[in-house]
Order: C-alpha cells, then structure tokens, then sequence
C-alpha cells in the first residue's frame, strides 16, 4: 500500500498516449475491468459458478421450497424424494430450511457490508484526503482500537447483553437481525476505511482534484462528488471480499445462539439445531446446509482472489 | 528499541482501557436492573437498594464508572449470580483449557503455514503452488463449526475410539489424555489460521523475489535455498508476522466455536453459557479475561516480529504504522 502513494517521477518528455490529464478517464471505468478479471480465469469461473449455485438455493427455494416453518409427521428422515435435503427432529423440510436460511443470510450480510461501506467510505475519505493532519490522525486511530479488539468476542457480548434485555439498543427495540447487521458491520469498518483512504491520497494528488481547487469547488464536493467516484473500483472489491466474511460471521454468531432466533432459519442456528443430532446419525441435518453455506464462502473467495490479483497488477507478471 | 516496547506497552493498556470502556457502556446502557436480577423476583424493594449500593450501583455515571474500573484492575469482578462464587475464580478455572487451545493451535499453524506460503511463493505457477493456493482457498473457507460438526460425525459415530470427540482433561493429570482431547480441537482452530499465513506469506514472497536486492543475492550466486531463506523470506515475513498478530482475533473467536461443540470446559463455553443464563457479572469477566489474553498474545507477537526485523523498528522511528504496508 506504500507503493500507491507515491507517484512515479515525472518524465521529461511525457509520451502523448499516457498521459490522463488531457483524456479524463472514463467514470468506474476500473470496474468493468474487475468485471473482465472475474471471467479470465478458470478459478474464479468456478467461484462465480459457486455463487451462481447458492444463488439458485435462493431463488428455488423460494418458489418451490415450500414453507420452512412447517411441520410434519417424517422426523429426522433422511434426504429422499420427498424431501430434498431430509427434514429435522419437528419434520420441517431441511431443504426449506435452507434455502430460506441461505436468503436471510445473504440479506444479513448483504446490509451489513452496505451499512458498513456507508460509514466507513465517508470516514476513509476525509481521512485521505486530509492525510497527515489530525483529522485523518483521528479517524484512524479509532479504527485502529476497532482493529485491535477481538471482534466476535464484542459482537457476542453486544448480542448476548441485548437478549438479556429484550432486544432493545440504547433503549431503541431493534431486531435481532438489525443487531447483526451492525455487530458484522461494525468488524468491517477498519479495512473500507483504509482502502478508501488510499486510493483518495492517490486521487487527491490527480490533476483534475488540482483543477477543482484551482477554480474554487468546495473540498466537500470534490471529495464526496469527484473522488469518491474513483475511489469506489477498490472499495467495492474489498466490499466483495468482506461478503464471504459477513456470511460467515452471521453464520458463526447464529451458531452460538446469538444470532436470529429460531423457529426463523438461517445457515448458522439450523447448524445450531443440528448439532443435537450429529449422535443420532443425522448426517444430512448438518452436512447440507453447512455445504451450502460453504460452497459460497468458497465461491466468493474464489472470485475475491481474482479481484485482489487484479488490484495488485505487479502480481500478475 | 526500549521505546517501542514501552509504546506498545501503552498502547495495549490503551486498547484494554477502551474494551472496559465499551464493556461498561453497553452493560450500563442496557435496560434491566442488573441488582434486580441478582436479587431474584420476590426480593423486597430493602432488598433490592441494599444490593444495588453492594454492587456499586447506586452512583453516579462517572462514580459508577471509577468503581467498575477500580475493582477490575484489583481483580475483583464480582459474584456469579448463579453459582455465587467470585467471577475471577470461575475465569481463572475455565482458563488453562482456552489458553492452551489458543496457544497450541498457534505453535501448531505458524510453522506449518510459514513453509508453505514460502514454497508456494517459490515456486509461483508451478503445480506446487496452484495446490496451495486451492487448498488453502478451500480450507480458509470451510465454516470452523461445520469442519468441527463433521470431524464428530466421523469420529463420534463412524470411527468411534480413535480420538475423543469431546471433554477436557487437565494437562497436569493426564498428559497424555490432553493431547488426545487436542487433536480434533486444535485441528480445527489452525487449519483457517495455516491457510491466512500461507496466503499473506505466498504473496509478500512473490513480491520480495522480484526486488533488486534478491536479483543481488542471486549474482553473488547464492544458492536458490539461500535466496529464499535467506534474503527473500525475512524481508517477505513483516506482512505474515500482522497477519498473525491480526488473526489472533480469529483464534480467540475460534476457541469460542471449538469448545462449544468439543464441549470443552474453557472460557468461551462459560461465556455463551452465561450470556444464555444472563449471568453478567460472569459474562463480562469472561469478555475482560479473553479481551486481556488478546491483547498480551498481540503484543508478544508485535515484540517478537520487532526483534526479527529490524525494519520494524526503522519504521517505527519514522513513524510508519506496520499496517500501511
């Protein structure tokens, strides 16, 4: 990250060509080119297909899943015709369960990464843009303590006391799904943060945020107007990355109990209610949906390392 | 070199001060009268103030504050509300099993993902390093509580007796009975964390094998061991030693997951169970100890990446954070 702070001596001649002052560069044109890295490789073909996979878990369930919540008389059957994915010790489809599971998660993450992109996209970029003074001195050393505390253990106290008094926040009644979104949004904080404040110590220096000074637009408006449109190529794979972390995390908070409460669904409590009947040889109860659950965690990462290659092009050599 | 120690040292207590801190806001701010609780539901309104002075309740924000503060640092954490044994006792019986854990899984997982990132990043392209990076991949994504459910199925119900599958003995009684309850837990606690250091390592080397002063080494004809034990690794280490310092949180997150479903007597398991039975005085000891345990490993593991490379220290005199790199 040093390395993007410091811009390449100028040349005595520079060659007409490269030069981005005169040819301003196309709005996100970085995106399309993550666009072309994810398909460029096999891994990463595979990853999307993964995702694609889940994706269909999502969508399918929903149309032809069938009611998640409800019960029947085959208890603990194993996968068949009937029943996909088996069904558990109430007789509720696991396939159901999962699919429905696989949506709440995906919403949980989803709105976490977002909430936390929205706050830490702001921070990161004043804190760029003012680099080296005590604004961005501030800002980042908060992150920093964020950073250094063992986050789940905070989400679990955070989740845990705010059971404890009826799922209020501060005295607001707030959903436990809410409270998730924020524990997990608030563990992504620090890295949005420090992408955003690099690529806006690179963008600052650019010519046309020179030009915006020079005739007099508002630091407000070039940070939050200009910049921040170059600034998202970076942030929005970091985003990406950090979603297999939130489904993850989600999952993990779940499976402690802390997460969204039963009889809802989601990839961790069914894990959660599972873990009851691995000695009962309920196989498929835990096996399925944590195969779900992990078959778009690899995807994700598979597509996310394409991404962080494409980031750091040095590499590619 | 002194001066990095002690502003570490600082730092650290900083960051404790801010989890105690945040700990306080939060219990303090949740609704509930935790003297009520403690007092049980036909407690008379006596009997309730009495235990609400008893618990330092009864002052004012910044009073209750110092108190809470105060009584954390002598070690006094107050009473269990179930079992009415001090909270400190409680921790520090439930603390050998996570410790051990933690630090065994990190012994374990730093060697072994040391030599693969390093070969894998050797060896960029080759076979060798295709498979490190898929496997890995695939193992840095497998769900540690759902790598841990499957290990119970397989050695709980299809392959019973070779490892145990659950409980804890102490190392002092059994040795050897130790490391067996070990093998499944600590498996399953170091494979995401060989995988972090493997990748981190993989990258930075491939970064230091294409600098001027490995280019160097190779014209003064060092053999390629050399080359990358030598000159590339120790300049390639700095990135892998935060992740490790960083991970840690993973780790202590981990041991929560691996003692629930291991059912192992440790801090995490106490934690859950006293969040569930709304025991606070217990769950915030337990938040505090893990807190503190965290923080001391991040520090040893800052120090000692200090005394590996001096170039910790340069920065520091610069005031570089490490993490910009």
């Amino acid at each position: 990250m040093a390395s993007t702070s410091t811009s390449p001596a100028p040349a005595m001649v520079p060659p007409p060509v490269e030069t981005t002052a005169a040819v301003p560069r196309p709005r996100l044109a970085g995106l399309r080119s993550f666009g072309q890295a994810v398909v460029a490789t096999w891994s990463s073909r595979i990853g999307l297909l993964l995702i694609v996979v889940y994706l269909a878990v999502v969508v399918v369930g929903l149309f032809v899943g069938g009611d998640p919540l409800a019960q029947g008389d085959d208890i603990l059957a194993p996968p068949g015709a009937e029943h996909l994915f088996g069904t558990d010790q109430l007789g509720r489809d696991i396939f159901a369960r999962t699919a429905a599971g696989a949506r709440l998660s995906l919403a949980v993450a989803l709105a976490s990464v977002v909430l936390g992109l929205a706050v830490a996209m702001p921070l990161g970029m004043v804190a760029g843009y003012f680099a080296r003074t005590w604004i961005d001195e501030l800002i980042m050393r908060c992150l920093d303590v964020i950073m250094a505390l063992p986050l789940f253990i905070l989400g679990v106290v955070f989740l845990g006391l705010s059971r404890g008094s009826g799922g209020t926040i501060l005295g607001v009644p707030t959903p436990v799904e809410v409270q998730v979104v924020i524990v997990i949004a608030i563990t992504t904080l620090p890295k949005f943060a420090r992408v955003a404040r690099a690529a806006t110590m690179v963008e600052r220096e650019e010519d046309y945020a020179d030009s915006l000074r020079v005739i007099g637009v508002s630091r407000f408006r070039i940070i939050f107007g200009e910049i921040s449109i170059n600034v998202l190529p970076p942030v929005l794979v970091q985003a990406f990355l950090w979603m297999a972390v939130a489904i993850f995390a989600e999952a993990a908070l779940s499976f402690l109990g802390l997460g969204v409460q039963a009889p809802d669904p989601t990839l961790g409590n069914l894990l959660h209610d599972a873990r009851n009947y691995v000695l009962h040889g309920a196989w498929w109860y835990s096996v399925l949906p944590g195969a779900v659950l992990m078959i778009v965690i690899v995807g994700l990462n598979l597509v996310g390392d394409a991404l962080t290659d494409r980031l750091s092009p040095q590499l590619r050599d | 070199m002194a001066g990095y120690v002690v502003r570490r040292v600082i730092g650290s207590f900083v960051v404790l001060l801010a989890v105690a801190t945040l700990v306080f806001v939060l219990v303090d701010f949740a609704p509930g009268d935790p003297a009520r609780i403690y007092a049980g539901a036909d407690a008379t309104e006596e009997d309730v103030a009495a235990i609400r002075t008893l618990m330092g309740l009864d002052g004012s924000l910044p009073e209750r504050y110092l108190t809470y503060l105060s009584n954390a640092i002598t070690g006094d954490l107050g009473q269990s509300i179930f079992t009415g044994r001090d909270v400190l006792t409680e921790v520090v019986e439930r603390a050998p099993a996570t410790l051990e854990l933690a630090i065994v899984a990190l012994i374990v997982a730093t060697p072994i993902g040391i030599a693969l990132g390093r070969l894998a990043g050797a060896r960029y392209g080759s076979k060798l390093d295709t498979a490190v990076r898929v496997g890995t991949l695939v193992s840095f994504s497998i769900p540690g509580f759902w790598l841990a459910l499957l290990l119970l199925f397989l050695f709980g119900l299809y392959l019973p007796g070779i490892v145990p599958t659950g409980g804890w003995v102490p190392l002092t009684e059994d040795p050897w009975g130790n490391v067996q309850h070990m093998i499944l837990p600590v498996l399953v606690l170091a494979l995401p964390y060989v995988a972090m250091i493997a990748r981190t390592l993989r990258v930075s080397m491939l970064d230091a094998l294409g600098r001027d002063y490995v280019m160097f080494a190779r014209a003064m004809s060092l053999s390629p061991r050399e080359v990358n034990g030598q000159v590339a690794l120790p300049n390639a280490i700095i990135p892998t030693a935060t992740v490790i310092g960083l991970a840690l949180a993973y780790l202590i997150g981990g041991t929560v997951i691996v003692e629930v479903v291991f059912t192992i007597p440790g801090i995490g398991q106490l934690m859950i169970d006293s969040f569930e039975k709304q025991d606070f005085p217990l769950a915030i000891g337990c938040t505090l100890f893990i807190a503190l345990f965290c923080v001391v490993l991040n520090l040893v593991v800052d120090l000692l990446y200090a005394v590996i490379n001096p170039r910790v220290r340069e920065l520091y005199r610069q005031r570089v954070s490490v993490r910009d790199l």
